[in-house]
């Protein structure tokens, strides 16, 4: 029985594995230089092709390699050289000279479950290096991404550091399910967006902050269907694949010491009037109302005797500092990469503060030719003191923007007001300096991601994998507001004696990762290289919070101490997906090229009749260039057409939602249970149909690399709230209906325009895309955003419009007899009510990207990048709702644009007249709807290498002193200080609105470097 | 070879067995319908609930229901309001989806009770009894309530979720006629 199964599976493996039976073997040695200067290359990959038998040169250059025979082709890699292939013909000796490659056509890309060249992709992935974002001091990576790839929008929310962004690959594609792109660093699946609980308005935290961008070898964006579909589920917001740098083999071990240090800044200081200017323009409403300015208050010379710059008040220049030490080397067989670093950026509000230390360790080891296993660790720990922002009424520059500058922040003594003093403005003035260092708001996260891997070569080219990883997360919150504060001391339900509150979250996913790999060949010109995989992935969350009040005196901060502690919580939340995936890629003499995958998801987020979701893909693409009646073009070094097709899913619906369900209740003191969703088991992922189409060209020896994509994505089945009939006890059952489109362009063009002493390269990138409703569960319009006055919302999702459209009143102008406004009467019933709202434009921009310049000459080395976007609108909420309220009430400053109001008759000008409590004159309409398109010079940094001789007697084997500073110019038509803030941090239907958010910092700072 | 066949074989037999565990975690703050009413002890919690509901459309049914009347003005800037002041009301308003939906809350609540509860073993007779009748009263009184503030309403007798109530609507006196005899025995 055993022979005859014996028999099978060896003729099995006979007709699958053709010429590899009678391998006797000869041995090949050589030396491996560089042409450049003839110093021999460690660390050089020769592989015999079509096989995965390799070695790789020693730290002399030297290797040794065992062939088949006299036709085997020796295929010789290393990032950052030109490939070359040599047929070993008769030699037993092969010396090789390898050339420092410019071009990007042999560089290594992350895709899914493996590695390719760049020159092999036949699906849409973007590449950037660590070189680009190096000398830009990102807290996170995901920051590091702006203006880098074309189909990536990055836009940061505020100012705040190591704050969140809003990141978005090719589009938006949910309305009410996340948006947010799948991250994987090192093959898991890392959580991002904000971690803590407490509502901090805009201003959260960002859970890729915890990450040194420093230890990134490399990153690559997943756009297209063929590149993202192995992901399945998760793949349709686009992927992006973080490596972290690991050790390298046969080099001498290397050292490197990293010093920042600089200041921050913020961007520009928001216009706002002073007291004498605003006494005057309150005494001008309340006379044009036919009251009597000084009954109401507002006497000159007495009320505007204080005179405080609020902004300036709570604004300081922030000290930035950045220590790294990172170490890397191995032999043949085992290979390390350790790197510690520190990071301390204050905010440029008062006590705000980002303090961050990391550690990453990583460990290869080769135990044999077949088996070889490795870990990575990466631990990081992170004190984040915040302060609260935008839409608190008692936030720190919300505060300072509205602050009348009537009131001072110190009294004559010194010491800050507070709610107990007779001076304390109270509502809505708070005293914002008090705000901003007086509550304690610490959150502490601690993060470890952790992995350990077995590589097993079952046969020759057939690969066995194996990986475990947890991404393990702990963030605490400790947090007390005094009585001198708002919450603390004001607000009577907290009893004017203290507000303490302290939660703690655990959310950790851990995940299993199996993959069998084949790569055979058939005829010499028939590549395949196939891939099969079983993953299991949990995520367990548990959290718990305590909230206190009622403390003795403002010495005692810890609810040990409080009075009364009768609000908490605790919670538990547990998710899993199961899923097995495939891929095919083909080639044939690598001038075509196809690759099929697909994958097959289960997540306990879907109902119990769509548990399984399948999401195929397939790609071919021509390598035009190769083809004989290209040859003539000897410029052209590469050209390939490119398409792809696929699906892939979003699952962040949420937990539980497909279940029908009950939740507690109270009535009388007593607690029961009440409904509280409808079942639907049909409930399944938001999927994503996608189609691209692009073309990969490389001239002039990679001096000009030209990218093109076109895509035309479709998005139904969207996860939404459907209305029912209410007969049925439940307004709405959560279900899937709807659908969103996103069609776009991108072009990336690279050239190394000098390369001679001088070295000039320029890369540019270009996105356009167009985003749009296709269609809702009802015809009704579903509105978003913030209340509007006058109108329904500030936000719409509408068929036929994109994401992110705006709702307000059209603003005509302002009426030059009687200086009132004028609004658009839609509906033309001669009123001016709510029904007349419509759409007034959206935060989409038409087009983005950026540009960087590289000059380099000698040491010395230049870089300058600027990043666009064109065509966004943005809701200027703080002038709509404060700073610009036509007198609607007296309570809060106004901005410079306040002076230019109507005051007689004649006066051209777009500012309504101000009178006291007339809201007419301040509905929401488009007179704050402004363009946000912006052009901004994002860095500029200048560095010098110092020349080898000096510092060889110190056995340093490079030293660089630099300078970098990141967003010292913004052009922009806007009004408010900056374009680029969203108060609703990752919101879809409602981004792009300023609502007193922080606008961005710019830092300038000084650092050195240092190799040995 | 064989034996790693095999040996793969048991692995992936014990992972899909994981699949289970995995892929239908169990909420801590929700309950599912099969386990909200399925032994005695979830007969209080689930009583609570009904009068929870019905409590729910307290506020609607004042404002909804009274501010009609012509000795009430709305000064404010609330649309919901001004529209029942004037007595011009439009599909839009609040107050009155609120009732609506408060209503029929209350009547999802009492039809679970009256299906599920004669099917749990274990409750006293007496207590059957009394939550029945609570649950039926609550019903007539909604439905009471529904009847005199919107005229004909759909009748809705169970929580089946199938096809859309196109309900014949049943004439007004049946509700008084259905609370009658319960408030005859108070």
């Amino acid at each position: 029985m055993r022979k005859f199964y014996s028999v099978i599976i060896w003729s099995v493996l006979l007709t699958i594995l053709p010429g590899y039976l009678l391998a006797q073997g000869v041995r090949i040695t050589g030396r491996v230089i560089s042409v450049q200067d003839g110093q021999p290359l460690p660390g050089v990959n020769i592989q015999v092709k079509g096989t995965t038998n390799g070695v790789s040169s020693d730290a002399n250059g030297n290797y040794s390699i065992t062939v088949p025979g006299s036709t085997a082709v020796l295929l010789m890699t290393s990032i950052g050289l030109v490939s070359q292939e040599i047929t070993v013909g008769n030699r037993t000796v092969i010396n090789i000279q390898m050339q420092e490659s410019i071009n990007e056509l042999t560089q290594v890309v992350v895709t899914g479950y493996s590695t390719l060249q760049r020159k092999d992709i036949s699906s849409s992935i973007a590449s950037i290096s660590p070189e680009k974002f190096k000398d830009i001091p990102v807290a996170s990576f995901d920051q590091a991404l702006q203006g880098q790839a074309a189909g990536v929008q990055v836009s940061q929310s505020s100012g705040t550091p190591g704050g969140g962004l809003m990141v978005r690959i090719r589009g938006n594609t949910s309305i009410s399910a996340s948006n947010r792109p799948l991250f994987i660093v090192d093959g898991v699946p890392v959580e991002n967006g904000a971690l803590t609980g407490r509502d901090f308005g805009g201003q959260t935290d960002n859970a890729l902050a915890l990450f040194n961008p420093n230890d990134i070898e490399s990153i690559d964006v997943l756009k297209d269907a063929s590149a993202k579909a192995i992901y399945g589920s998760r793949a349709a917001n686009g992927v992006v694949l973080i490596t972290t740098k690991r050790g390298k083999a046969n080099q001498k071990t290397k050292f490197t010491a990293d010093v920042q240090q600089g200041l921050i800044d913020i961007v520009r200081r928001p216009d706002l009037l002073n007291a004498s200017e605003l006494l005057d323009l309150q005494r001008e409403a309340v006379t044009n109302a036919g009251q009597d300015p000084d009954k109401l208050g507002l006497i000159k010379g007495v009320t505007d005797k204080q005179n405080t710059d609020w902004i300036d008040a709570i604004l300081r220049k922030g000290v930035y500092k950045q220590y790294q030490l990172s170490t890397q080397g191995g032999n043949d067989r085992t290979q390390f990469y350790l790197s510690g670093s520190y990071r301390n950026e204050e905010g440029v509000q008062l006590n705000s503060q980002f303090i961050r230390y990391t550690g990453q360790f990583k460990f290869d080891h080769k135990v044999n030719s077949k088996l070889s296993f490795g870990m990575n660790l990466t631990l990081s720990r992170v004190k984040n003191k915040r302060v609260k922002g935008d839409n608190f009424l008692d936030g720190v520059y919300s505060g300072a923007l509205k602050s009348l500058p009537y009131y001072s922040p110190y009294n004559e003594q010194g010491k800050l007001y507070g709610p107990s003093d007779t001076e304390y403005p109270g509502f809505p003035n708070f005293n914002p300096v008090g705000q901003a260092v007086l509550p304690r708001f610490e959150t502490y996260t601690f993060k470890m991601l952790a992995g350990l891997y077995v590589d097993y070569e079952i046969l020759q080219n057939l690969r066995f994998r194996s990986k475990i990883s947890i991404d393990y997360n702990n963030i605490t919150e400790d947090q007390f507001e005094p009585s001198t504060t708002a919450i603390g001391g004001f607000l009577p339900s907290v009893g004017y004696h203290g507000y303490g509150v302290y939660s703690n979250t655990n959310v950790s996913k851990l995940i299993n990762t199996n993959t069998l790999n084949y790569n055979f060949q058939f005829a010499e010109k028939h590549h395949f290289n196939t891939t099969a995989g079983f993953e299991v992935l949990q995520q367990y969350e548990r959290d718990g919070s305590v909230q206190g009040r009622l403390f003795p005196s403002d010495d005692f901060t810890y609810i040990r101490s409080a009075g009364v502690v009768d609000q908490g919580d605790s919670y538990r939340n547990n998710s899993g997906l199961v899923s097995t995936f495939g891929e095919v890629r083909y080639d044939y003499d690598q001038k075509y090229l196809a690759t099929l995958t697909t994958r097959y998801d289960g997540s306990s987020r879907f109902g119990q009749n769509r548990r399984f979701g399948v999401f195929p893909s397939a790609s071919v693409a021509w390598r035009i260039s190769a083809e004989p009646f290209m040859e003539q073009f000897r410029f052209l070094n590469d050209l390939k057409l490119r398409t792809s097709y696929g699906f892939t899913g979003n699952e962040q619906i949420g937990d539980y939602q497909f279940l029908g369900t009950w939740s507690s209740a109270t009535y009388s003191g007593s607690t029961g249970v009440s409904p509280s969703a409808l079942a639907n088991p049909n409930l399944q992922w938001e999927r994503t149909r996608e189609a691209n189409i692009g073309l990969d060209a490389s001239f002039y020896n990679g001096r000009l690399n030209v990218t093109v994509d076109a895509y035309d994505n479709l998005t139904n089945k969207l996860l939404f709230a459907q209305p029912i009939p209410q007969t049925t006890g439940f307004s709405t059952v959560q279900g899937n209906i709807g659908s969103v489109s996103n069609r776009g362009l991108e072009l990336t063009i690279s050239t190394v325009n000098i390369n001679k002493a001088v070295r000039w390269s320029t890369d540019l990138n270009l996105s356009h895309n167009e985003n749009k409703v296709v269609s809702l569960a009802t015809d009704q319009p579903v509105f978003r955003g913030y209340t509007g006055n006058g109108v329904t919302r500030t936000n719409v999702i509408l068929p036929g419009q994109p994401l992110g459209t705006f709702w307000g009143l059209k603003f005509l102008g302002v009426d030059p007899a009687t200086g009132d406004a004028i609004y658009d009467d839609k509906n033309g019933d001669g009123r001016i009510t709510s029904d007349d709202g419509q759409v007034i434009g959206n935060a989409q921009p038409k087009l983005y990207g950026g540009l960087t310049n590289k000059v380099s000459w000698k040491g010395f080395d230049v870089s300058v990048f600027f990043q666009f976007s064109y065509g966004n609108s943005i809701l200027n909420f703080s002038n709509a709702s404060d700073l610009l309220n036509t007198g609607a009430d007296l309570q809060s400053n106004q901005s410079r644009l306040a002076l230019k109001r109507w005051r007689k008759e004649g006066d051209i000008t777009n500012v309504p007249r101000y009178v006291y409590q007339n809201t007419y004159n301040n509905y929401l309409s488009s007179r704050f709807l402004e363009d946000g398109s912006f052009l901004r010079l994002k860095n500029v940094s200048i560095g010098y290498n110092l020349p080898k001789k000096w510092i060889e007697r110190f056995k340093i084997t490079n030293t660089r002193i630099y300078a970098s500073a990141t967003n010292l110019l913004t052009w922009t038509r806007y009004s408010g200080p900056d374009p680029e803030v969203s108060t609703l941090d990752g919101s879809t239907a409602a981004q792009g609105i300023d609502f007193f958010t922080l606008p961005q910092v710019k830092t300038v700072f000084v650092g050195l470097s240092i190799g040995f | 070879m064989i034996r790693l066949l095999r040996y793969s074989l048991v692995l992936v037999l014990i992972s899909l067995a994981s699949c289970q565990e995995v892929l239908e975690p169990k909420p801590v703050d929700l309950l599912v319908d099969d386990l909200v009413l399925n032994e005695p002890n979830d007969v209080q919690p689930v009583r609570i609930g009904l009068y929870s509901a019905f409590r729910g459309m307290a506020s609607a049914n004042i404002i909804a229901g009274d501010f009609t009347a012509d000795y009430i003005q709305a000064n404010g800037t609330f649309n919901d309001y001004i529209q029942l002041g004037t007595k011009q009301i439009t599909a839009s308003n609040g107050a009155v989806d609120a009732l609506w939906a408060g209503i029929y809350n209350t009547i999802y609540v009492a039809n679970f009770i009256i299906e599920r509860l004669p099917l749990v073993s274990g409750v006293p007779e007496a207590t059957k009894k009394s939550v029945l009748a609570e649950a039926r009263f609550l019903r007539g009184w909604a439905n009471f309530i529904g009847a005199y503030t919107f005229g004909d309403i759909p009748k809705v007798t169970s929580t089946d979720q199938g096809p859309t109530p196109q309900l014949p609507e049943l004439p007004k006196r049946i509700f008084w006629l259905q609370c009658w005899p319960i408030t005859r025995r108070l």
